[in-house]
């Protein structure tokens, strides 16, 4: 509530009059989404806006649940595999390959070296397109519209004929199985990857290019959606999102599985914990994984088996549990899956991590410009499927 | 965490100076059971009375400083009730430890942890929805990723994959119409209609056992039923011949669809019968086309192409008003 006083001059009236005038602001709902281009998927969120400024933000999420823990537990140990396609669909080698370890550490499953560094290699792939997703669709939000989802969908295609060569599909690739891999990649599979490294080194390059210096950019991103460390951690924040707060957390140094302390990268941290920072993460991890995949390229042997010798055509673990995490490009992915001694797991539980980072939003977005809670959501990177699973 | 498989660690003890001995250094009154799980990460059940102080305490205390809740879920066994599972991590001390705890199956309730880490607000609301467990002081206690006035917990082992309109309860009306349930029939009335059925079948006897008057009543009958299928088929020729359109078989190629059998007609007679027989339409016949004029190629008759085009429409239009007015009835 706000209270001016104005003056007039009247031409007949010898003494200036002081008007006294109250302006009362309402403050209003504004209904964003869950069919929104700036929402990325199926998302809603209702903001209470005073004027320009967010006042309040209650998001909506459940739009796409499909129940993907009940089924998968309605499912042998191999029948739910193809379910992770479909929770994060920008990342789903590395989905697929939580679920992999998951099972194939409860069933005391070893698999050969060749296939690790093959999963390895896609799913580090799989991460430089997931951000080059990011990159497009962020773009986009900040008012890019069109350049920059037309530059990283370029590359993006680059690394999905890659994928396509090796499992003949562009998206859904269901392509790791427990115990190894579905069939061998093919023959020039060394070359195309050296090939199309190259090509997205470019790619990165332009991206910087295009949008790290430009000043509409900055604007648009530094000091928006500001978080600090603690509250990133208490939000569950993972990925680079937090590592944007100045947490220095990946699962692969932290808590290493796999194969990867065999290779060296560094791990990019941010300052300010801004929307810019996460950008200039995102960035600067594409590069670092473009060195893991240079590095694994060398390292790989040639031949060899890529599936595991003498798995049982039913997996029965024995009763246990456990929770599998790893880095996806996202943040911490998770399966809890407990086994009962059946051929069906008792309990799968996906951990998100879009479902922890989309919580955070609301700290973000109260007492900021609408146009910022935009970008704000954007920066997050959410996959609506694998938020509601 | 190793690459290496370490499935014989069901079950087992978690070995000197694990993250157990932490927790019991620093909560030395507090019972905990602790096990190695498969993944390697020591799990710690606590009673459900002292969860929440176990929690607090573990993110307050400078040698566990748990503050990454990484994930949080429940376990349904059945019998043995519920099971509530936390993932922490530390990110300074770079451990991880489980806490589980043991909920009966009706009427669990624990004390929310939303007040110390800010993800256990979805967290447990998503836990509640799915389990029915209830996170007293929780601040905004509704559904998250169900409908907000679905009062179901699916992700009990009593919750059947059901259709799930049956499910919820929105939709039973409509499924009650499309798949009626059948009116339960008592084994006498079963009985009867099977002495009814076998009453109205006539009687027949194999053909060595037939008399020798039978068997040629039996055989003129079969010369009867053959030439009625001759002649019928003869018919049929016939009609195609003279361009009525084929009552059954393939639909040439191109040719409009047959049209529908009248539903009325179609349960009377045979499905046959209907299909053959004309479709009622109580519209006058449309008068039959006019010749129309040729028209000529554009180069040798520019002219006449022209003329022929406009009388072509002048036709036409005139047929539709005729039509129109016929149809009117005037």
């Amino acid at each position: 509530m706000t209270t001016t006083q104005q003056t007039f001059e009247g031409e007949i009236l010898t003494e200036p009059v002081v008007v006294e005038r109250e302006f009362e602001t309402v403050d209003m709902n504004i209904n964003v989404g869950p069919q929104h281009p700036a929402t990325h998927g199926v998302f809603r969120m209702v903001l209470t806006v005073d004027g320009e400024i967010v006042k309040d933000a209650i998001p909506y999420i459940g739009y796409m649940h499909r129940g993907g823990e009940k089924l998968s537990e309605n499912l042998d140990y191999r029948g739910a595999l193809g379910y992770q396609d479909r929770t994060d669909y920008l990342a789903a080698f590395n989905s697929e390959w939580v679920y992999c370890n998951a099972v194939e550490r409860l069933a005391g499953i070893e698999i050969p070296e060749r296939a690790e560094y093959v999963r390895l290699i896609l799913s580090e792939f799989n991460r430089v397109l997931s951000h080059f997703m990011f990159m497009g669709a962020f773009g986009t939000d900040v008012g890019y519209f069109g350049t920059a989802f037309t530059w990283t969908f370029k590359e993006r295609e680059r690394i999905q004929d890659l994928f396509e060569a090796v499992c003949g599909d562009r998206i859904m690739y269901n392509y790791f199985r427990v115990g190894g891999l579905a069939w061998e990649p093919h023959e020039s599979f060394v070359e195309d990857s050296n090939w199309v490294l190259d090509q997205v080194e470019v790619g990165i390059a332009d991206v910087d290019n295009l949008m790290t210096d430009n000043e509409v950019f900055v604007a648009r991103c530094r000091d928006v959606g500001v978080m600090s460390a603690e509250e990133a951690i208490s939000y569950g924040v993972t990925g680079p999102m937090l590592r944007a707060s100045g947490v220095p957390f990946d699962l692969r140094v932290d808590e290493p599985y796999s194969i990867y302390d065999r290779f060296y990268w560094e791990i990019p941290i941010g300052e300010r914990g801004d929307v810019y920072d996460r950008y200039l993460v995102r960035l600067e991890e594409m590069r670092q994984s473009v060195s893991i995949i240079r590095q694994a390229l060398d390292q790989m042997p040639t031949s060899g088996p890529i599936v595991a010798e003498r798995l049982p055509a039913r997996l029965r673990p024995e009763p246990g549990e456990i929770y599998m995490r790893q880095e996806n490009p996202r943040g911490e992915y998770g399966i809890y899956m407990v086994s009962d001694g059946t051929d069906k797991p008792w309990r799968v539980k996906m951990r998100s991590p879009c479902f922890h980072n989309l919580s955070s939003l609301r700290p973000q977005v109260v007492n900021s410009y609408l146009a910022d809670a935009v970008v704000a959501l954007g920066s997050i990177d959410i996959v609506l499927c694998e938020v509601d699973r | 965490m190793t690459t290496s498989s370490d499935d014989a660690t069901t079950a087992l003890q978690p070995p000197p100076g694990s993250i157990a001995d932490v927790y019991r250094l620093v909560m030395p009154l507090i019972p905990f059971e602790a096990v190695v799980t498969k993944g390697g990460d020591v799990a710690l059940t606590v009673a459900a009375e002292f969860l929440y102080e176990v929690i607090a305490r573990a993110r307050d205390d400078e040698r566990l400083g748990m503050n990454l809740l990484r994930n949080l879920t429940a376990v349904d066994w059945v019998e043995q009730g519920l099971e509530l599972v936390y993932h922490f991590y530390s990110i300074e001390h770079r451990h991880a430890a489980t806490i589980k705890c043991r909920l009966p199956s009706e009427g669990a309730a624990v004390r929310s942890v939303a007040g110390l880490y800010a993800t256990a607000d979805w967290a447990e609301r998503e836990c509640r929805e799915m389990f029915g467990i209830e996170f007293l002081g929780h601040p905004d206690p509704r559904n998250l990723l169900l409908d907000e006035d679905l009062d179901i917990h699916p992700l009990r082992k009593s919750h059947p994959l059901a259709p799930i309109e049956v499910e919820q309860g929105v939709d039973v009306e409509f499924f009650t119409k499309q798949f009626p349930p059948e009116e339960p029939v008592s084994p006498q009335e079963k009985a009867a209609d099977a002495d009814d059925a076998a009453a109205a079948r006539p009687e027949r006897k194999p053909d060595a056992e037939l008399t020798e008057e039978e068997r040629e009543a039996k055989r003129a009958e079969q010369a009867e039923r053959v030439a009625r299928a001759r002649e019928l088929a003869a018919q049929r020729r016939a009609e195609r011949a003279a361009g009525a359109p084929p009552a059954g078989g393939p639909r040439a190629e191109g040719a409009p669809p047959p049209p529908r059998p009248e539903p009325a007609a179609a349960t009377a007679a045979a499905p046959a019968a209907a299909a053959a027989a004309p479709v009622s339409d109580d519209r006058p016949p449309a008068p039959p086309p006019p010749e129309l004029p040729t028209i000529p190629d554009a180069e040798e008759d520019p002219e006449g192409r022209a003329a022929a085009q406009a009388e072509r429409v002048r036709i036409g239009r005139e047929l539709a008003a005729a039509r129109r007015a016929q149809l009117r009835g005037e």
